[in-house]
């Protein structure tokens, strides 16, 4: 029976060779393309699942959501923290840190030193996060103030070997320590990337010199540790998590104006495995990805199954009346209607796992490039992995019985009788394979709209919104600080436009808050303090909408660089969003103005809020943020204080840039013997887009395989369409239908689904990426330009994949053409 | 073996209303070789097609081999009529992507028959009809005559009580015609009841008996001598 069946098959479909492989390569892609978005969204899903018990483990995070302002996520917590929420809670199995450590690691040999990401570690760390040791005991290899742990990238990079027990490492300018184990590496499906564990006992690890400053009275609480937890394993999450906000009041002292710190304050406990899928935060290892991504692309997967099941879809049912005689044969042989349908059911999941091997050869072919893209290690192990077999076959299996439901059930209701008298077949099916073809072409058009929107976004967070010549414009690495004597020379260089010194909190690499006193009452507005230069506007092209910048001209610009120790404000620039929350109606009527504020400064050696002191507000300048357009930008005070100056920034002339660094780093070199670092704005940028970058390429690559898809199953489709209307097109022929009518009338055939698939897709396209774009806090509006474009360019496909046949068929001399059925 | 009481069947298409068989009572008797003549259009197939119960009437009673099958769904129609009826169709209706010996063998694949049994029927059946030195051809291999052969094997494969042709002989030339006919006669002297449709007088003489039909109704009924 199934040798019947197969010849039949096997027949039928090299029968239609062109069709048939058309068909059968668009699944193999849609399978592919499915496997490789399955590996990946299995891979971020799958972050941290390697550390033993990792459902107890929890990493504390905090949100601090400050009176007046949008809540900020951190990720990072104070270094007390571990120790007092292991007091307080008995749950709590084991405590333990990570905090940055920024050292650069070298060999005696070698001055240079590695580029190595490097941690400060409690002595317990490795009793929470178990990793395999390659060489040396983990158990006691941090306990040591001078010990450490390399991974064994670090050891090959250090020493060019995995065993390097024993050897001695240059940890920084002056300290010296021994390796006392070696680890495996980190996989990529963690969000650590650590490469050395330094001892967190060290007396000079800010794990102990931090911990001593947030201990001294009146600190203010600064937060630079990773901090984890592992709960016992009777514990209750939900006993910890509903006693953390008694904890957090009786834990974080201080107030702010009468305010109880601690208000503000949320400690959030996140599982390990979730770390990876949360929203950004401050201190974050590695970028999290954004679940929506995901989601998204999950979508994309579904909608590549979709078309090509569409696709196969049109190509059953469009070879329906071949078949015909076939069931009803069957039929009349005594054949159930089921036994048709299991028949043709049958035949459709014969041709999914026919699809399957060319899809799985595919993958293994593209997972390195696509591992290397992503810089992950993602494996496709289906063999040895037996839920990763099923899957595939599983996924084959459901796609041919969704793609053979419909043909099936179609066939296998052809009535016997009207087939078998022989009276010629019209396919009443062709109404469902128009509206396949609809939707086909939806899908093709709002995947266009979705690639156009979300490449136009990324173009705008990149480019469009800094509005600034990025490759000019080098931030200096904080390390070189700010001398005055350097940059009071650079202008004799000639090759740079301008230099200004800025405090961190100015580019947002961290905070500095203002404290407004509302002139129109009703509490205060908490916002970002940047100390900037007079430069500071030049370099980055700022203009002031109203009023005038800041300039050594007014004296009460520069106070803070004459008496750093002065209880008076100085003159501010405030941003757009500062003058709408103090209450003001127009930037004009903001300038001139008096604001009451509170400045933070360092006094006796910790920052601290002054008292509240007035000083004039000289100009309102537009919104502006180096940071990402997920962030809105708060309110801002830019003011002059050389105190914070923490590093520098160049913007060249616009000549050749590499040679005007040259000259500018041979200046420091005069100046200074450390090292000249830093990066262009335009790395910083890119580094900051990293993540949507590549979620935007690989969404752009899967998308074009959806629509080369809708664009193949189109194809086959005319090319079939073609074939069969040979006749009637015959027929027009010898009534007298020229050349073009005939052309015309095909093309109108095939423009006509499209045209009506762009009724569809423009309103859900809209919608979906309106919603996405609000994600963001500055994007770029969708115009009707891409919906146009897209429609068009759908329009096009349509066309050309169907001109190239009906030419064909419209020059067929007329017997021909009515010779061939 | 077949009673047909009274039986009506009318197509409605959206505005007419065709009476394709009217009042129809109609019996045939085991072992019988029926012709069924009549102008175009006057429901010989229809009539065919409810025989073989791959159709249903509108109306009236059908007993099929002792049983009232008037009103069974398409279910219970398949069931019956499976091994029982063979058909011999105008246009062969052989399928394409099978080869002569699977075309035949499909008629027995759904009467659950062992593969070996089902080869040897096969054989047997194209022994038959003179084809079994074509069992490995494709349909489009043959001509008209010879695929009405392989036409008719599949019908007697199954060894059914009932073969029902309708235009056997109506697409092939006197001499095929007539080698199809002798056939048919072979296998209704065998024992199995035969009802066919013609168009030839001649033809028709060759059975033992010839129903006249005129707009969907039985006009005359003629009992022949056997001649031949
Ligand atoms: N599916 C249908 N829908 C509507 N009318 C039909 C249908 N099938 C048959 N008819 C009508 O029923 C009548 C009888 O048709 P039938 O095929 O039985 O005639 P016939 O005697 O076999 O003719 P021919 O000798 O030309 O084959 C005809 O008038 C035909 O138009
Ligand atoms: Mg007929």
């Amino acid at each position: 029976m199934l040798a019947n069946y197969f010849a039949a098959a096997i027949r039928n479909l090299l029968r239609n060779r062109a069709y048939t492989l058309i068909n059968l390569f668009g699944l193999s892609l849609g399978f592919a393309a499915a496997t490789l978005i399955a590996l990946y969204a299995r891979d971020e899903f799958s972050y941290d699942r390697f550390i033993p018990n990792h459902d107890r483990i929890y990493l504390v995070g905090e949100v601090v959501e400050p009176p007046g302002r949008s809540a900020m996520r951190l990720s990072v917590t104070s270094t007390t923290d571990a120790e007092a929420l292991k007091f307080a809670f008995p749950e709590i199995e084991t405590a333990t840190r990570l905090a940055p450590s920024g050292l650069r690691l070298s060999t005696k040999q070698d001055n240079e030193g590695a580029a190595l990401d490097s941690f400060w570690a409690d002595p317990n760390f490795f009793d929470v996060f178990p990793l395999r040791s390659i060489a040396g005991d983990l158990a006691n290899a941090l306990s040591q103030p001078d010990s450490l742990v390399l991974t064994s990238r670090a050891a090959r990079q250090l020493f060019s070997r995995e065993d390097a027990v024993g050897e001695t490492v240059r940890v920084g300018p002056d300290a010296v320590m021994r390796v006392a184990a070696v680890v495996e590496n980190l996989p990529s499906n963690s969000h650590l990337n650590c490469d050395v564990f330094l001892p967190g006992a060290a007396s000079f690890s800010p794990l102990v010199t931090l911990t001593a400053e947030q201990r001294q009275p009146g600190a203010l609480r600064s937060e630079n540790a990773y901090t984890y937890v592992r709960l016992r394993g009777d514990a209750s999450i939900d006993d910890v998590r509903s006693r953390l906000r008694a904890f957090t009041d009786s834990h974080v002292r201080g107030d702010v104006n009468g305010t109880p710190i601690a208000k503000s304050y949320t400690f959030t406990l996140t599982p390990l495995a979730d770390v990876h899928l949360q929203p950004r935060s401050i201190g974050d290892l590695k970028p999290p990805v954004d679940v929506r991504v995901l989601h998204a692309l999950i979508g994309v997967a579904l909608l590549i199954l979709v078309v090509a099941c569409g696709n196969f879809i049109s190509m059953m049912t469009a070879r329906a009346s071949r078949r015909a005689v076939e069931v009803g044969v069957r039929k009349a042989a005594g054949a159930t209607q089921r036994q048709i349908m299991i028949q043709f059911m049958g035949e459709c999941l014969f041709y999914g796992l026919l699809a399957l091997i060319p899809a799985v050869v595919a993958v293994e072919l593209v997972l390195p490039a696509f591992n290397g893209f992503l810089r992950r290690e993602i494996a496709f192990d289906y063999l040895t992995e037996p839920s990763l077999g099923l899957g595939l076959i599983g996924l084959t299996v459901l796609t041919g019985l969704a793609a053979g439901a419909y043909p099936a059930l179609y066939l296998s209701r052809f009535k016997p009788n009207a087939v078998l008298r022989g009276t010629t077949l019209t396919p009443q099916s062709s109404r469902a394979r128009q509206s396949l073809v609809v939707a086909q072409f939806a899908i093709l058009i709002a995947l266009l709209v979705a690639t156009f929107t979300v490449n136009r976004q990324i173009h705008f967070a990149i480019e469009d919104r800094l509005r600034l010549p990025t490759d000019q414009i080098y931030l200096a690495s904080p390390a070189l600080g700010c001398p005055t004597s350097f940059t009071d020379a650079l202008p004799t260089l000639g090759r740079v436009k301008a230099v200004t010194c800025v405090s961190g909190s100015t580019l947002g690499f961290d905070h500095i808050s203002v404290n407004f006193i509302s002139p129109h009452g009703g509490g205060n507005v908490n916002g970002r303090a940047a100390q900037v230069d007079y430069s500071f506007f030049d370099v980055f092209g700022i203009q002031p909408i109203a009023g005038r910048l800041l300039s050594p001209q007014f004296g009460q610009d520069d106070l803070l660089r004459k008496d750093q120790s002065t209880a008076d404000n100085p003159t501010i620039v405030i941003n757009e969003a500062a003058a709408r929350a103090l209450g003001y109606s127009s930037p004009a009527e903001a300038v001139g103005t008096f604001a009451r504020w509170q400045r933070l400064s360092v006094i006796d050696g910790r920052l601290q809020f002054r008292g509240q002191s007035s000083s004039k507000i000289a100009a309102v300048v537009p919104d502006f943020s180096i940071g990402s357009v997920r962030d809105v930008v708060g309110p801002t005070a830019y003011y002059i204080d050389p105190t914070v100056f923490s590093r520098m920034v160049f913007r060249f002339d616009g000549g050749s840039v590499q040679q005007s660094l040259e000259s500018v780093r041979d200046l420091w070199e005069k100046h200074s013997s450390s090292p000249f670092q830093g990066m262009f704005l335009d790395q910083f940028v890119n580094a900051l887009y990293e993540d949507v970058l590549t979620q935007s390429a690989i969404f752009t690559w899967f998308s074009a395989v959806a629509i080369v898809l809708a664009a193949l199953g189109l194809l086959g489709l005319a090319i079939f369409t073609a074939e069969r209307r040979t006749k009637e097109i015959g027929l027009r022929k010898v009534m007298g239908a020229r050349r073009t009518d005939i052309l015309l009338f095909l093309g109108w055939r095939f423009a006509r689904p499209v045209l009506w698939a762009n009724l569809i897709a423009w309103p859900c396209a809209y919608l979906v990426m309106q919603r996405w774009l609000q994600g963001f806090a500055y994007h770029t509006e969708i115009g009707v330009l891409t919906f146009v474009i897209a429609g068009a360019l759908a329009l096009a496909i349509a066309l050309a994949t169907v001109a190239g046949h009906a030419m064909l068929v419209a020059r067929a001399k007329p017997m021909e053409a009515l010779r061939y059925e | 073996m077949l009673k047909l009481d009274r039986i009506c069947k009318t197509y409605r298409t959206s505005d007419v209303e065709t009476a394709a068989l009217d009042d129809v009572s109609l019996e045939v008797r085991a072992g019988e070789f029926l012709a069924i003549m009549g102008p175009s259009g006057c429901g010989k197939s229809t009539l065919l097609n409810v025989l073989g119960l791959i159709d249903s009437p509108t109306s009236g009673a059908y007993w099929f081999m002792g049983e009232d099958v008037a009103r069974c769904s398409e279910e219970q129609l398949t069931l019956h009529r499976r091994a029982r009826v063979g058909f011999v169709f105008q246009n062969f209706n052989l399928i394409d992507d099978l080869d002569v010996a699977e075309n035949v063998e499909v008629a027995l694949l759904y009467v659950g028959m062992a593969r070996a049994e089902r080869r040897s029927r096969v054989a047997e059946a194209l022994e038959r009809v003179g084809l079994k030195h074509r069992e490995h051809h494709m349909p489009k291999q043959l001509s008209g005559g010879q695929q009405q052969r392989v036409a008719v094997a599949r019908a007697l494969v199954t060894r059914p009580k009932l073969l029902l042709a309708d235009e056997p002989t109506g697409n092939l030339d006197s001499a095929n015609g007539d080698a199809v006919l002798d056939l048919l006669g072979a296998i209704n002297r065998a024992g199995t009841t035969i009802v066919m449709v013609t168009h030839s007088a001649e033809h028709a003489h060759r059975a033992g008996r010839i129903v006249h039909m005129l707009d969907g109704r039985v006009v005359e009924d003629q009992e022949i001598a056997v001649a031949c």
